[in-house]
Order: C-alpha cells, then structure tokens, then sequence
C-alpha cells in the first residue's frame, strides 16, 4: 500500500535523516517543512495519510501547528507528534489533545517504516 | 495595610482622649476659681441686706425718736405755759439736746434715697418751725405774758404743726418699709441666680471631672492592653528567635554580643548565657583582636548603610572547628541607642550541593567528551574518505552525523567552560597581548565559518599595537564566541563589520551584525544561561546558547566589560571594552632563530650568537606572538621552565601561526634562576583532546617523510581505547605503532627500543607522559620528535611536569646551541622532501 507522510521538523538534518528512513520502504513518499506556517500551505495542495510533527519549533511550536492543520482541514489525516518530552504525562496530554500517537525522540531509524505504518492500520 | 490603618485610628482617638483630659485639667481650676468668685459675691450680697435692714432698723428707730422728741417738746412747751412750772421745760430742753444728733443720723441714713431725703428737709424744716414756734411761745410765758403764750398754745398752730409732723414721720416710715421690701427682695433675687449659676458651674465642673475620669480609664485600660500586646509579641518573637534555624545575635556598637537565640548557640556549641557580653570576633574563624569588630561596625555605619551581607565568611565552633557562613547585618536605632542584628546562616550543607553539582557536571562532561571524541574522530576519518570511499548517501548521513557530534563537542566544552569559570578553575594565563593582532587572527580564523552562513567581515584596525591585558587563548575563544554569532545572525550576504579603537581608558572592539538585531524584551536576558531570543533557533544556527554568559564571564576576568546596542530590524553592535596598557616595543629583525626563555635562555641566545646565528630573544609569550607572527623561523627553542605554563602557550602560537605551521621547536627545561638549560625535547606539537586528526596526520607526515624508505616506529603513551583507535586508524598504515598504557610500561619500551617519533598522552593512571622526556634522549643524537596530547586547560600543569623532567638533566650550552641549529636543518630537510615528491 503506497502511503504518503508529511514531517514537519524546523530541523534540516532530522528532515533529511528522516526521510531517507522512510524511504526505505519504497511504497512510502515523503514531503518535508521546515515551519507550521508552511505545513499549512502544502496541506493546501496535498493530503498525507499521515503527519509527523515535531514538538519543538521556532514561532508556531506543535500543538500551535497541530491546532492550526485540525482547525483548517478537520480531523481526517491522523497526527503523530515526534517530541523528546515522553513522560506520560505529556504522552497522555498529547493523546487527549486528539493526537493519535508519538513517537519519541530519538528516533529508531530502522523501525520508523513499521511505526508509521501501524498508526495509518489504526487510524 | 489593613492593621496599619486599624492601629493609626485607635492611636488618633487615643490622643483625643488625652488631649480631653488636659482640656479638663486646665478648665477645672478655671471653672472653681469662677465658682469661688460666686459664692463670695453670693455672701456679699446677703451681709450687705442684712446691713440694709440694719440701717432700717437704725431709722426707724430715729424716726421714733424724733416723734418722741417733738411730742416732749410739745408736751413740755405746752406743760409750762399752763403750769409754769420750770420742771417741765426738762423733757424739752432735753429734747431739744438731742435733736442734731438724731437728724444726723437720719440725714446719713436717708443720703441716697431723694424721696425720703425730700420728706426728711420738709420734716427738718417742720421741726424747725415747730421748735421756733414752741420757743416763742416759751419765750412769751418766760416774759410773763400768760395769756399770749397760752393763746398761741390754744391757736392749735403748735399741735397743727405737730400733727405735720406726725404725717411725715409715719410717711417715712412706710416709705422706709417699702426699700427696705425693695432692698431685700433684690438682694433675694441677686442670691438665687448666684445660687443657680453656681450650681450649673458645679454640675458643669462634675460633667468634665466625670469625662475626664472616664477617658482617664480608657486610657488606662488601652494602656493595659497594649502592654499585654506587647508582652504577646516579646513572647512570639522570643518563640521566633529561639525557633529560626539561622543564628540571631544582637551587638553592641562595641561590638559586644548582647543576646543570641539558641540557634546561635547549637551552631557554634556554645552553653546558653555563654556568649554574653563576649566579642563577636570570637565566632569568626580569623579571631579579630578585640575591638575590631566595632571598627568594622562604625564603618558600616558611616557607609550610611542600614544593612549588609557579608558571604563566604568562615565561622569558628566552641571547639575550634570552622563552617562556612553567611551573615547579614542590619543597623537598627533602638531607644536604648543603636544595636545591630546579625543573622548568621549555616551554608556548609549548601557548599557541599554546590560542590557536589559542580563535581556532577564536570565529572559527566569530562566522561561524555571521551566517548564524543571518539564518535566525532571515527565520523571525522569516515568522512574524510579514511575508510574509503562512500556512496552518496552514506556521505551525507556520515556529514550529519559528524557536524552534530562537533556540535555536542562545543555544547560539552561550553559547558565545561561555563563550570569552570563559575567554580574559580578556569586557568587564565593572562599576559600583555596585542589586541589588534588578536582580533585579526580570530578574524581570520572565523571567515570560513560566516562564510557558511553567506556573511562576510571586515576589519578597520589600526596599525599601531594596543596592548591589553588577557589570555589570548580565551580572548580568542570571546571573539570567535561574537564572531560566529554575528555571523549566525546576519542576513544571507551580511557584513559583519569589526572595529577596533581607543574609547578612553579602554580599548574597545566592536562586532556589528546587520541582523534583525535583539527583541527589546529579550536585551535583559541576553548574557544568561541558554539564552537564546528564541530557544529552538539555536538548533537551526548551532550555537549552545552558552556563548554570550561566556564572552561576559571571560571578559569580566580581563577587567573589561562587554555591551551591546541594538536597534530591532537593523544591526546589534557588541562592543569588549578591555582597559588599555601602553604599547612596548618588541625585538625584531632578520632572526633566524628565535628563543623564549628567562635567564637559561639568554645564556643559550648568547651561545648561538657566538656561533654566528642571528638569533631573536623574547622573554615571554607576548613578545615571542609577536615574533612568530613577524617572521619565520627556522627553529624556535622555548623554556618550558616560564612561569604559568607560558612555554605551553608559545608552543602552541608557533604552531598556529601559518607560517611557523612547521617551524621546529626545541623545548628545554631550566631551574628558576639558574642560567644553565637542562635536557632537551624536540615538539612537533601541541594538540588538545579532542584531537583534530587531520592536524596530527600532517604533523607526522613531515616525519614520516623526512625518515625516508623504513616504515616509522611510533611510540604510542596513551590509555584511552577510544583515542588509541583513532589513531591508529589514521596512521596506522603508514607507521608501526607500539603503545604503552601507563608511564612505567612506556619508561621500560623507551629503553629497550628505537623510536622515530612519539606520542605521549599527558593524563594517565599513573602520571603524566611529559615525565617520559628525559627518556625520549638517545645519548648524544638529537632527541626523538614528540607530539603532545594534551589533556584541556592542563597547560599549566603539563609544562611544569615537562620542565622538572627536563630539567634534572644536563647539557651543556654548546651541545644545545649546536642541537638548535640542527633543528633548523632537519626542518628545512623535511620541508625539502615534503616538497620533493
């Protein structure tokens, strides 16, 4: 099943790292952005079956983001947030908040694949 | 707020009470002196009626008298003309003497009344006729004429004028009666009000005495109440005092205890009462002499400060033992006269956390910087193709990889950096340095780095040098720190414009960026701890968000100051203010040698001097910075016997300088004082952990091919796996490579065996591999070259060790000044065969 993901990461390096993880599986393509703000103008064009968001990013932070995309294009393309932060606590807060998942930081590279296709089987 | 208010309304109807009760103590004497005044005039008043009523009596009485007197006028006048008997003249001669006494007395009695004066002239004057009239007729009987003076009796004009003056008198009588009613009902009248006013001044005077006593009891029982309050809050501070877990004592200005609470007592193991009256130097680990502590006291005074702190003061127990403490002293202005409270705090749990964080964050630094080199190294061979070539991909990951581990290398030494400055470990080697030509090499060193962020700089520097005051090493570290930063934060194809100039007692250098300058909220926070004007930006730009805190910690230890301007959306200027010394002249010249050192080196520049060598001398690393960047050498000999490691700094500005990159450079040991130079090392160089591998392959190249054809024997001294693999991955192809772990086992392979070159790790288990140097020399032969890696900020230390292992032996100037001059050659041999091929 071809699948396509949206990462969204201020990060240059993570951006780059994790697209080539994902793209391992060749039935996976990934487009990348660097803010929220742009995150908004590629949902415009696209719709992802999955969005990777990072937690940590400069004037439009996740949760701002993650608002923003819920309140413009609904709740149809599931959300996973990539975040350092994975008490349970935040975990919980994220999941209440609608999210479907996390992914913690660092990022197992190898598993990423299987990851983002078990939460597209349970969205 | 609330009870301030309460308190100042209950002290305001306070002082009305008492300002009532003085109102009443000085009416109350005013009101009985009115009341005396009243009832005197009151007993006046009724003696004078009762005299009125006297006198009318005294009347009355004349009136009868004078009725009496004419009825015996009258009857005797009468008697005698009928009778003639003489004997009845008696009561009328009688009578007659007693008339002027009697209309004296009327005529006093009636002096004020005009109605009864009035009737008494008309009685006096009826009197008179009626005595005239009674005496002629006397007169007439006396003469013998019988019948006329007994006519004159029958005409009845004697009785008609006597009746009159019956009428008068009984007129007088009544009116007399009728003042006298008069009289006494005024004088009644006058009594009553008297009476009355005096009882309303009495009731009055009651009134207030029964106020005042009233607000007297107020006051009493405010008072009462107070005094409880007041013992209640003895009492609470007392609890308060005797609970705090600080020490409280109060002194004298003598500087005297006067009281100390039992905290006091528990943390310096005193009995309670023992302290009293003793000296507050007697708690000080220091034992002021007696007398000090109230100088100390006065001038705190003077400084016209009412509260102080004094930090870091160590205290001293009972029994001698001694604490850290802090103490605050507060002035306060009792009524007894001023005293001081000094609360003294107990920070010794709090040193040893602070101890204990700062031995945390070094220990796991230190340890997280050995596993980085390590990555970093291994991703730094990778990447430079030393395990051959990688596909495209691979090389992309393996650069990510790397600029993060440089990345966490930084943040680890900023870190560090930051822990050392703050715990007083930070190494500072200042001396007197050329800051233009400082600024200029850190300029240089940082254009390729802007240039990564599109940013370009220029320098306006003058010509002459100024000197200043500071570690080159870590004002270079504040440069690049500014540099890179303007650079991060300049727009793609930025200038950042450095400055240097005199800015009156300071030399100030200026780094201007042309970013989107500081956010107005964020200036204050600018020289702080992970400060950065938005926190997730420094991942995009790199930075540690530590610089900044560390240019300011640097440059504070240099005197100086650092600031900056910004103007939002235009440019940011910091400025490093450094105070300014006087520019000194420095040796220059045609040198083709050049010696630092003290007295062994002057003696070993006057050896090479007679032997014909042009020789420059320099007597400390300013000077011998200066001349490495002047000209280059054919061989530098450096005293590792200077003081503070500064061998180890010129060592390493030789080798940084471009031109001197692969100068040969001979270190020698020397005693302080003593012009005799001791054993002899040649340092190819200088590096520090993290190693920059690419440095140190170059390094041993020149060695490599100056040794020719035979594979080098390297000697390895190192116990660090992660270290000894990488280097041995990166020379370990060209050269044979034997390694010994600890100093013993490198002193035994030294003996055994030849060596080309060796590598000595200066930290290890059992001591420094500076001490192996005095091993490294073949007899007479030219020492075996040696590439120091040095632990960091270890300079000082590392030079030392070097110098005392160099030191203890002995070579003769000739055979030194001889060994210089052959470095020279063997430098220009290896350049010769570098170039060769």
């Amino acid at each position: 099943m071809t699948l396509s993901i949206l990462y969204i990461d201020d990060e240059p390096d993570l951006q780059e790292i994790a697209s080539m993880a994902l793209e391992l599986d060749p039935e996976i393509t990934v487009r990348t952005c660097g803010s929220g703000s742009e995150a908004l103008d590629v949902l415009s064009t696209m719709t992802p079956d999955l969005i990777l968001l990072d937690m940590m990013m400069p004037v439009m932070d996740g949760p701002m983001t993650f608002a923003a995309i819920r309140e413009r294009f609904g709740k149809g393309i599931p959300i996973v947030f990539i975040t350092a932060r994975t008490s349970p606590e935040d975990v919980e807060r994220l999941v209440m908040s609608g999210a479907h998942g996390v992914i913690p930081k660092p990022f197992d590279p190898m598993k990423l694949t299987a990851q983002v296709r078990s939460f597209v089987d349970h969205a | 707020m609330i009870r301030k208010h309460v308190g100042s309304r209950g002290r305001r109807a306070e002082q009305w009470r008492q300002r009532f009760a003085k109102i009443v103590a000085f009416v109350a004497p005013l009101i009985i002196g009115a009341v005396v005044i009243l009832l005197t005039q009151q007993v006046r008043t009724t003696d004078h009626l009762s005299r009125e009523k006297d006198i009318a009596q005294e009347q009355r009485t004349q009136l009868l008298l004078l009725l009496s007197a004419h009825e015996d006028v009258e009857t005797g006048g009468r008697g005698y003309v009928i009778t003639g008997d003489p004997r009845f003249l008696e009561p009328y001669e009688e009578a007659r003497r007693q008339l002027p006494a009697i209309w004296s007395s009327l005529s006093k009695n009636t002096r004020e009344q005009p109605r009864q004066l009035a009737l008494t002239r008309e009685l006096r004057a009826l009197s008179n006729r009626k005595l005239a009239y009674t005496k002629a007729t006397i007169a007439l009987r006396r003469a013998g004429d019988i019948q006329g003076a007994e006519a004159r009796v029958r005409s009845g004009r004697g009785k008609a004028l006597m009746d009159r003056i019956r009428v008068h008198i009984s007129r007088l009588t009544a009116l007399q009666k009728v003042t006298i009613a008069e009289r006494s009902r005024n004088a009644e009248t006058a009594v009553t009000d008297l009476r009355v006013l005096t009882f309303v001044l009495l009731a009055v005077l009651a009134g207030l005495l029964a106020a005042a006593w009233l607000a007297l009891q107020h006051s009493l029982g405010t008072r009462d109440r107070v005094l409880v309050k007041l013992e209640d809050l003895a009492l609470r501070q007392k609890a308060i005092l005797e609970s705090a877990m600080d020490g409280i004592v109060t002194i004298n200005p003598a500087g005297s205890i006067e009281a100390a609470n039992a905290a006091t007592m528990r943390m310096f193991g005193y009995d309670p009462g023992e302290l009293d009256a003793r000296d507050f130097g007697i708690l000080l680990a220091d034992q002021p002499p007696v007398g000090h502590i109230a100088e100390e006291l006065r001038e705190f005074d003077l400084e016209n400060d009412s509260e102080g702190v004094a930090l870091d003061i160590v205290a001293r127990r009972s029994d001698g033992s001694e604490f850290p403490v802090e103490i605050a002293i507060t002035a306060a202005v009792l009524n007894e006269g001023l005293r001081y409270v000094a609360v003294i705090r107990d920070i010794t749990e709090r040193k040893r956390v602070e101890q204990l964080k700062s031995d945390f964050v070094s220990t796991v630094t230190h340890e997280l910087r050995t596993p980085l080199t390590s990555i970093a190294g291994a991703l730094g061979l990778l990447e430079g193709g030393g395990a051959g070539p990688l596909n495209a991909r691979a090389g992309r990951l393996v650069t990510i990889a790397h600029n993060n581990a440089d990345r966490l290398v930084r943040l680890v030494n900023d870190i560090l950096d930051i822990q050392k400055i703050e715990s007083g470990k930070m190494p500072f080697h200042i001396q007197e340095l050329d800051l233009t030509a400082a600024v200029r090499a850190s300029v240089e060193e940082n254009r390729s780095y802007a240039a990564k962020f599109g940013a370009h700089i220029s320098l306006a520097a003058p010509m002459t040098p100024m000197m200043v005051s500071a570690d080159p090493d870590r004002l270079a570290q504040v440069f690049t720190n500014l540099l890179s930063n303007a650079a991060k934060y300049s727009p793609g194809d930025g200038t950042v414009r450095v400055t240097i100039a005199t800015n009156g007692p300071f030399h100030r250098v200026t780094i201007a960026d042309e970013g989107a300058g500081i956010p107005e909220d964020f200036q204050d926070q600018v020289f702080g701890k992970f400060a950065q004007a938005d926190s997730t930006a420094n991942r995009a730009k790199g930075g540690t968000g530590l610089g900044l805190s560390i240019v300011r910690e640097i440059v504070e230890q240099f005197d100086g100051q650092v600031s900056f301007e910004s103007e939002p959306g235009q440019q940011t200027r910091f400025h490093v203010d450094l105070p300014a010394l006087e520019p000194q002249r420095l040796p220059r010249g045609g040198a083709t040698l050049l010696v630092c050192g003290n007295e062994a080196g002057k003696a070993l520049t006057a050896a090479l001097r007679d032997a014909g060598h042009a020789v420059a001398f320099a007597e400390n690393p300013v000077q011998a910075r200066a001349a490495v960047r002047a000209a280059k050498f054919a061989g530098v000999a450096v005293d590792m016997g200077l003081p503070h490691g500064a061998g180890a700094t010129i060592i390493r500005t030789t080798r940084e300088d471009t031109r001197n990159a692969d100068t040969p450079i001979l270190a020698f040991g020397s005693k302080p004082g003593d012009s005799q130079p001791g054993g002899v090392a040649c340092i190819l160089d200088w590096l520090e952990k993290p190693i920059d591998v690419s440095r140190l392959t170059d390094c041993v190249e020149g060695a490599i091919l100056a040794k020719g054809p035979d594979k080098l024997r390297i000697l390895q001294v190192e116990d660090d796996p992660g270290t000894e693999r990488l280097i041995a991955a990166a020379l370990g192809e060209e050269a044979e490579i034997v390694t010994a772990h600890s100093v013993a086992a490198a002193r035994s392979l030294a003996g055994r065996d030849d060596f080309d070159l060796a590598i000595l790790a200066t930290a290890l288990e059992d001591g420094n591999g500076g001490e192996l140097l005095s091993n490294l020399q073949p007899g007479s032969a030219a020492p075996i070259p040696v590439i120091i890696l040095s632990a960091p900020d270890a300079d000082s230390q590392n030079a030392d060790c070097i110098n005392t292992s160099l030191a203890g032996m002995h070579m003769p100037l000739a055979d030194l000044a001889d060994l210089a001059a052959a470095a020279g050659q063997f430098s220009a041999a290896c350049r010769e065969r570098t170039l060769a091929p």
